[in-house]
């Protein structure tokens, strides 16, 4: 008996579920609510405003890989897109894919097409990449040797002094006739103070760039038993920040 | 054992939707309005605009000097995001006399105008807007009537007044559709010292189709002060909220079936009930070319915001006209609720209104920015104009050959005549408009506009960027006998006077703020920079591609020309012509390059990669660079148009004698300012305080010291006295 009323009960309830159900998803139109009360309401797309945002963004040559032959490549970490973030006239762009050739010092970006572009330097003032959970910052500036071309730098350090750090490849050529060749990479450690840019190749040619505080910072060094290196030339920062707040 | 508990766990369920639904509703619902709301206000921003003038009465041929302050209507703070107001002088018919484009400084821009000498006596509008608030014109925009009397025109003056979106002229706010017949009453007794009394009169059929149920919403100029569901426990319900919730200005109170549809409106007034900001002092009276300090003193502001304080100073004749407007009484309406009849205030200030009197004038009112039906509604309106924060649009349509729109996703160009090629594009939309973003300055730029693929006939229209919609105006009948006050005779005098001695108050032009971006080649840097100088000179410019350009060619073609460029990487001409430029301006015809004289020819940029513009493809470049630079030595198209264009208007500075030495003040040019002195900037200094001194002139008169100004935390003040100037 009460087996069968539980049967009737439940057909009778799934009659009420569906009607319930119906209820509460179209409750809200009911109520006069529409769904997606937590979304936004629509944001005010304007077609020319997006116009000229792509022409500030997507703004260069069609890029082509002349490279394609050789052993590697000739991008900073990864042969792949990485995740970043652009800085063109002024106006900032995140949510970017970016790769960047230290070959040419040029950066490169996908486009919807297709196509990758590599982007007009003369208009882009900085960049960031992201690889492997850290985001590496790039500004354009002045190289030290060639007057009137200006390269991308990584920013390590930026406060009265600047540490910069330029990343670069180069091409060793493995048969005399050149068929075969084959990417390395290398980089070089720029102190920038008074706006005289220094080359760091070695702990000392630090410490002789800041000359002037030598006797505090050898004991502070020493006191805080840093370990300062050009192979790790995050290890000079510590020391670039003291100088600066020694210096008023 | 499954089968045995499936009706027990669908009974379970029923309960918990049941739950739900009864539960989630009436806390939903309040959610839901609050979210719409903020939502609707952070998407839908009021512009506010007042402006300052240093006087409401003037002769023609005189200067109007005057500030602009742009408020954020929700915070009252001044807004930084329009940064161009366009300012306009109409006459009576509300055809524009002057139209000038004012750049903002963080929500301030100060501006002055020539009142053409040739106007004749009448009642004039001065009319101002940014370009978002073209949206919601004619109602959304500033508007002030001033008198101009004409020394050479006798006549009385004819008021002008205004009908359309108005209040105080007894016209009836309009009801939400879902209040007709929906058996709720709502009345608001705002007339209790402390606590907002709310009566809510509900029928037998309300209450059975709302579920006894109602939501109450309280805001004020885009601010939530009450958000709440009520119960109905008969017919009557009275809801008491404390003044305090409510933010001093205009409070709409809005009522909400069980459904969430607005069936009943009112507004009422909640005075600012802070002390008033600032204090002057200074002396009463003054003799003629004596030196008038003026000390102002600030109250309760924070001291980190003291020196951030814009105020604006005017001071001038005492006049007849009761109806001056302050900053603080015309931000109490703005224009949300559309355009005030000054004579609904009767001259007084709002604070001077019974309770009574403004609770009748509040009867009429409709939001014209918080409508519900809007708030609610799935989609928000599209709205054509853009806030002109970094850049100011240039607008236009492109008609085909029989003045019809053209097609969509058409391209249209924006060049720059110049030595570095700057290049921008626009696309159609469906009814052919198109816009480019221009930068904002006091520069005046040559702008070539032309379409990409231009066929026979076809043509440009630039927009004008002041709008063509007005609020519908007419000349009072009964005004037509006020007579001419007596002191715009001795005004006119001393305006004469002054064009007599070639004096005037208009000072050098104000240091403009706004940096100029240094020009870069769109392209970049191009693959060969040819400069002429570095070879001998060729006599055409065919021999010049094919003797010193390397993969350009410029070839005959029966009678025409042709251009092509080798695609480097295969040594290929492209099957498409390269984008062609002289000093920038895209050129479509090849013959005009090769009809240059390469004489006047100082440089060729050639980028022989295919580039990228946005999704505009260039097979190559070549960019012609004359000597002169300035695409003098082409001709245009017909469907193209050259436009010298000039963003914003430059502004001068205010300058009045300084009689410190005995012999200025002994000088016989004589002084017959009108405005005494006009400042519109004044900053205090970290103490609160500003000091201001001018002198008087010859002219014998009571004057006014208008003031007028914010805080940056949005605290309005307006300050007025008087000087008397004596012999």
């Amino acid at each position: 008996m009460f087996h069968i009323n539980i049967r009737r009960l439940s057909i009778c309830s799934f009659n009420v579920l569906i009607l319930l159900l119906f209820i509460f998803f179209s409750g809200s139109d009911l109520y006069g609510i529409k769904q997606g009360l937590s979304g936004q309401l629509p944001v005010k797309v304007n077609q020319q405003d997006t116009l000229i945002e792509n022409q500030n963004l997507f703004n260069g040559r069609i890029w082509r890989n002349l490279y394609y032959l050789s052993e590697g490549n000739q991008f900073l970490f990864s042969n792949e897109f990485l995740p970043g973030s652009l800085t063109i006239n002024g106006k900032r762009f995140t949510d970017i894919f970016l790769k960047y050739d230290i070959y040419n010092d040029e950066i490169l970006t996908p486009v919807d097409q297709g196509g990758i572009l590599q982007l007009n330097k003369e208009m882009v003032d900085s960049f960031s990449l992201s690889f492997q959970d850290k985001t590496y910052k790039f500004i354009k500036m002045q190289d030290d040797s060639i007057k009137g071309s200006k390269k991308y730098f990584s920013v390590l350090y930026h406060g009265k002094t600047a540490l910069y750090l330029k990343y670069t490849k180069k091409i060793d050529k493995l048969t005399i006739n050149g068929e075969n060749e084959k990417f390395y990479q290398f980089r070089r450690i720029y102190f920038v103070k008074d706006n005289v840019i220094y080359l760091i190749n070695s702990k000392s040619d630090l410490i002789m760039a800041l000359i002037e505080k030598k006797e505090m910072i050898k004991p502070f060094i020493k006191k805080n038993r840093l370990y300062v290196s050009e192979k790790e030339p995050e290890s000079f920062i510590p020391v670039i920040r003291y100088y600066d707040s020694l210096s008023h | 054992m499954i089968k045995k508990i499936k009706p027990a766990i669908l009974i379970l369920m029923h309960i918990l939707f049941l739950q739900g639904l009864c539960g989630q509703v009436s806390m939903n619902m309040t959610d839901y309005l609050s979210k719409k709301f903020l939502n609707y206000t952070a998407t839908v921003p009021r512009e506010e605009i007042y402006i300052h003038s240093d006087r409401e009465e003037y002769i023609s041929g005189e200067d109007l000097w005057f500030n602009i302050y742009l408020i954020d209507r929700k915070s009252l703070k001044p807004s930084s995001e329009s940064k161009i107001v366009y300012f306009e002088l109409l006459n009576s018919e509300n055809r524009p006399i002057v139209q000038k484009k004012i750049w903002l400084d963080g929500g301030f821009g100060p501006g002055q105008v020539v009142l053409p000498d040739t106007l004749s006596t009448g009642t004039y509008t001065i009319r101002a807007y940014t370009s978002w608030m073209k949206n919601f014109l004619p109602v959304n925009c500033f508007t002030k009537n001033v008198h101009i009397y004409n020394a050479f025109s006798s006549g009385a003056i004819k008021e002008k007044t205004y009908s359309g979106k108005i209040f105080g002229g007894g016209e009836r706010a309009d009801n939400y559709p879902a209040a007709v017949n929906s058996g709720l009453t709502l009345k608001a007794d705002n007339l209790k010292p402390d606590v907002l009394e709310i009566n809510v009169v509900t029928d037998e059929k309300y209450r059975t189709e709302n579920n006894n149920q109602f939501y109450l919403f309280i805001q004020t100029h885009g601010n939530i002060n009450h958000v709440s569901s009520q119960w109905i426990t008969g017919e009557y319900t009275k809801i008491f909220i404390p003044k305090k919730q409510l933010t001093a200005g205009i409070n709409q109170i809005t009522v909400f079936n069980s459904k969430g549809q607005p069936v009943g409106e009112r507004f009422i007034y909640t005075p600012d009930r802070e002390n008033p900001l600032v204090n002057i002092h200074s002396a009463d009276s003054a003799g003629l070319r004596e030196k008038i300090s003026l000390d102002l003193g600030f109250g309760n502001v924070l001291t980190t915001t003291l020196n951030s304080i814009n105020l604006s100073i005017s001071v001038a004749p005492v006049t007849n006209n009761h109806f001056t407007s302050d900053i603080n009484d015309y931000m109490v309406f703005g224009t949300e609720f559309g355009s005030l009849q000054r004579s609904a205030l009767k001259g007084l200030k709002i604070n001077n209104i019974s309770p009574e009197v403004i609770d009748s004038l509040l009867q009429t009112m409709k939001s014209n920015w918080i409508d519900w039906n809007t708030i609610l509604a799935a989609d928000l309106p599209v709205f054509r104009y853009q806030v002109e924060k970094d850049d100011h649009y240039l607008s236009g349509k492109l008609l085909t050959g029989d003045k019809k729109a053209a097609d969509a996703d058409k391209f249209v160009f924006l060049s720059r005549p110049g030595k570095i090629a700057v290049f921008q594009y626009a696309k159609t939309d469906e009814e052919g408009n198109f816009s480019f973003r221009i930068h904002i300055d006091e520069k005046v730029k040559e702008l070539i506009i032309q379409p990409d693929a231009a066929t026979k006939n076809q043509s440009l229209n630039i927009e004008s960027p002041f709008s063509h919609q007005y609020i519908k105006s007419e000349i009072s009948v009964d005004s037509t006998n006020k007579q001419i006050p007596g002191y715009i005779s001795a005004w006119s005098v001393n305006h004469q006077v002054r064009k007599i001695y070639g004096t005037s108050s208009i000072g050098d032009p104000l240091a403009s703020l706004i940096s100029i971006p240094r020009s870069k080649r769109f392209y970049g840097k191009p693959d060969q920079e040819l400069n002429m100088k570095d070879y001998i000179t060729l006599p055409v410019m065919q021999e010049v591609f094919f003797e010193l350009l390397v993969g350009v060619f410029l070839k005959n073609k029966k009678s025409d020309y042709e251009i092509a460029i080798a695609d480097p990487d295969n040594n290929k001409l492209y099957d498409t012509p390269p984008g062609l430029f002289i000093d920038g301006v895209v050129i479509k015809d090849p013959s005009i390059i090769a009809g240059i004289d390469p004489e006047n020819v100082e440089k060729i940029d050639v980028v022989r990669e295919r580039y990228s513009v946005g999704d505009y493809l260039f097979y190559g470049i070549v960019n012609i660079i004359t000597k002169s630079g300035d695409f003098s030595n082409a001709t245009l198209p017909d469907y193209a148009i050259r436009l010298p264009y000039r963003v914003i208007d430059p502004v001068s500075s205010f300058v009045s004698p300084d009689y410190s030495s005995v012999a200025l003040k002994r000088s016989r040019i004589p002084d017959f300012r009108t405005t005494l002195y006009w400042n519109p900037s004044v900053k205090p200094d970290k103490e609160g305080k500003a000091r201001i001194e001018f002198w008087t002139s010859d002219f014998v008169s009571d004057f006014e010291v208008n003031i007028q100004g914010i805080t940056p935390d949005g605290k309005i003040f307006s300050l007025k006295k008087i000087i008397k100037v004596t012999r």
